[in-house]
């Protein structure tokens, strides 16, 4: 047996901008096991989303994760309308699943980036970001914000896109998917980016479910799951197909959010044409009743879980928030005993951590 | 010595570390590094070790875990050196000031010398807090920028 | 060879970076960048102090003053959501960095007597 060594990888390591640490075990250049230690970036924001009025919850909650905040605002803002229960006028559903989907356009781009990055392409890095910041200027011109949109209110949105936004809207993210449409075709087809990736980091149908992976990751392995199916806010009128590849590799994962970037653009495009005339928001009346409630909304990353306890004051007696990166990490026990230490970096960032969003 | 200061303004080499932010000031540094800001164009460059950094751009609130981590970083770093706190939750704890695990601003660990506000601090906002140190560095270092 | 049309459209369509020190991006109308407070308009009701979820606007009733620290403000416009009398705006330029915390105190219905000052920001103890 070759000598055994233990080297850490992280809490800060330029591949992962986030803090979160690998115990990874050698043998010569293979991984035979891995320990990830997790809680470097631990705040306790489900605690103080206790000590906080309900309606600052909003802010704090979209502070779990800079880069889907717009969709943590909003999940919050349904889980607390549940606890009426609040019913949200159309137009301001159709405004949520338009933001909701942008997030994931520019989450998918940053992801695409740091991803190719990764494999030592940053040439093609530097396409995929020049693209987001298209998407991250409309984010701005909409909601006011480039990364923390705070659009969010309970009973529906605080901003409105009035018609002269919208056209521009439009052109912007038609000119984005045909740009995105190029790279990804040069992506999947690209030689290195296949030798890196086809075969690395595999985790089959059965392993995925009984892992209790979500979000992309799970529909890489083929597995036809998507929160979206639910139908909640427009999901339910617009068509919405879930994505799945068939080889639960990095490949397939690559191959699934190319197909998911495009589809959410889609997705706004639909939304856009079919969105109502109407109010924006509910007045929601006095405070949360005591009840109790539950969500699920799909990430970018996967599947996000909402509970809420009221008591009737104006402060929550309980939230939970469960993210899908905390569902994702056990896979990559299964994932990385095995492969060499130069693809650990690519198969830890092929199940998207945000880490920020698993320890709060 | 006059060349190495003037060439160390010149060129800085940043290191990023990430407290414990919500990853929206993270996503601004690596997008100042990226085509439409592109912050190479005046010579910095984003490095991953410490022993090679004059900037050190901190990010998030100190949490009682990454507090020694970050003490740990900074003392890695050669003199002189520059602190960044970028973001507000890193300037004082911001929105996560009822945060049981969070312990405040970077100040309480590390000295800091320049304060990026704004949640998340814009890559502009970032480009010319990059630039107020390097003034402040060639202020103490006797040199024009 | 599919990466080609990309390239031919990088070369020839300009470059993607902005100048930002000499050509700085243009804001858009909605952009929340800082808050500053119009001191005629201002009763001190204390709306905005109640809702701010970062406690970064603190209201003196003696002495009529609003106080606002902008190293804990997240600029999330609810304040200038609850005001009643709109005298807080939110301008959509970027707040400077400082090389040192401190406060900026507005003096409320001060009428000619406006006048900003800046005080160190007392470091909150944990």
């Amino acid at each position: 047996m070759a000598p055994r060594t233990i080297t850490p990888f992280g809490p800060q390591h330029p591949v992962l901008p986030e803090p979160i640490q690998l115990k990874l075990t050698l043998e010569d250049e293979k991984v035979v096991d891995v320990l990830p230690a997790i809680g470097y970036g631990h705040r306790g924001i489900e605690k103080a989303c206790e000590l906080n009025e309900y309606p600052k919850n909003i802010y704090l909650c979209e502070r779990i994760c800079g880069i889907c905040s717009a969709i943590h605002g909003m999940t919050y803002c349904d889980v607390v309308e549940k606890l009426w229960p609040l019913e949200i006028p159309p137009r301001a559903k159709y405004l949520r699943t338009i933001w909701a989907e942008m997030s994931r356009t520019h989450s998918h781009l940053l992801w695409l980036g740091l991803a190719v990055d990764a494999l030592g392409f940053e040439s093609m890095f530097m396409q995929y970001w020049r693209i987001r910041e298209k998407v991250l200027d409309i984010l701005e011109m909409t909601a006011g914000h480039r990364v923390t949109q705070s659009v969010a209110v309970v009973g529906g949105v605080r901003r409105d896109i009035d018609d002269d936004q919208k056209k521009h809207c439009i052109e912007v993210l038609k000119d984005v998917r045909k740009e995105a449409e190029a790279l990804n075709n040069v992506l999947v087809n690209d030689y290195t980016v296949k030798a890196r990736t086809v075969g690395k980091g595999v985790l089959s149908y059965d392993q995925a479910i009984a892992l209790g992976c979500c979000g992309p990751h799970l529909r890489a392995s083929g597995v036809k799951e998507d929160c979206r199916q639910l139908g909640y806010w427009a999901y339910g009128d617009l068509s919405f197909e879930p994505i799945t590849a068939p080889g639960g590799d990095t490949y397939s994962r690559v191959a699934v959010r190319c197909g998911e970037l495009l589809q959410a653009i889609d997705l706004q495009l639909e939304a856009f044409a079919k969105m109502p005339e109407g109010d924006i928001a509910a007045k929601p009346k006095g405070s949360p009743p005591a009840n109790e409630a539950a969500t699920r909304i799909e990430q970018p990353r996967g599947e996000l879980f909402y509970y809420a306890k009221g008591n009737g004051t104006r402060n929550l007696e309980r939230l939970r928030v469960r993210t899908p990166t905390y569902a994702n990490i056990p896979s990559l026990l299964v994932m990385l005993p095995g492969c060499e230490m130069a693809d650990v970096a690519i198969i830890v960032l092929s199940i998207d951590p945000c880490i920020s969003c698993t320890e709060r | 010595m006059g060349i190495i200061a003037t060439s160390r303004l010149k060129s800085p080499w940043i290191m990023h570390f990430d407290n414990s932010s919500c990853n929206g000031c993270d996503i601004e540094v690596l997008a100042s590094l990226t085509p439409l800001y592109d912050i190479e164009r005046f010579g910095i460059v984003n490095m991953g070790n410490p022993k090679h950094t004059d900037v050190l751009v901190v990010t998030g609130p100190v949490n009682r875990r990454t507090a020694r981590v970050l003490k740990n970083l900074y003392d890695q770093i050669a003199d002189p050196k520059m602190v960044i706190a970028v973001g507000t939750c890193s300037i004082s704890g911001g929105v996560f000031h009822n945060c049981y695990n969070v312990l405040g601003g970077v100040d309480k660990v590390v000295p800091v010398d320049v304060y990026v506000p704004g949640c998340a601090a814009r890559p502009e906002a970032i480009i010319d807090g990059v630039v107020m140190a390097l003034q402040k560095l060639a202020k103490l270092q006797g040199v024009a920028l | 060879m599919s990466m080609l049309s990309t390239v031919v459209s990088n070369l020839f369509g300009g470059p993607a970076t902005l100048m930002y020190p000499v050509k700085p991006r243009e804001p858009h109308a909605r952009t929340r960048g800082q808050i500053a407070l119009n001191e005629s308009l201002c009763d001190g009701c204390g709306n905005c102090a109640r809702r701010c979820p970062a406690v970064a606007i603190e209201i003196v009733k003696e002495k009529k003053q609003w106080i606002l620290y902008p190293d804990r403000c997240i600029i999330c416009e609810v304040c200038a959501d609850a005001c009643n009398r709109n005298a807080i705006e939110v301008l959509p330029k970027w707040r400077t960095p400082f090389y040192k915390r401190e406060q900026i105190v507005f003096q409320s219905k001060g009428g000619k007597e406006v006048k900003e000052k800046a005080g160190e920001c007392p470091v909150e103890e944990v």
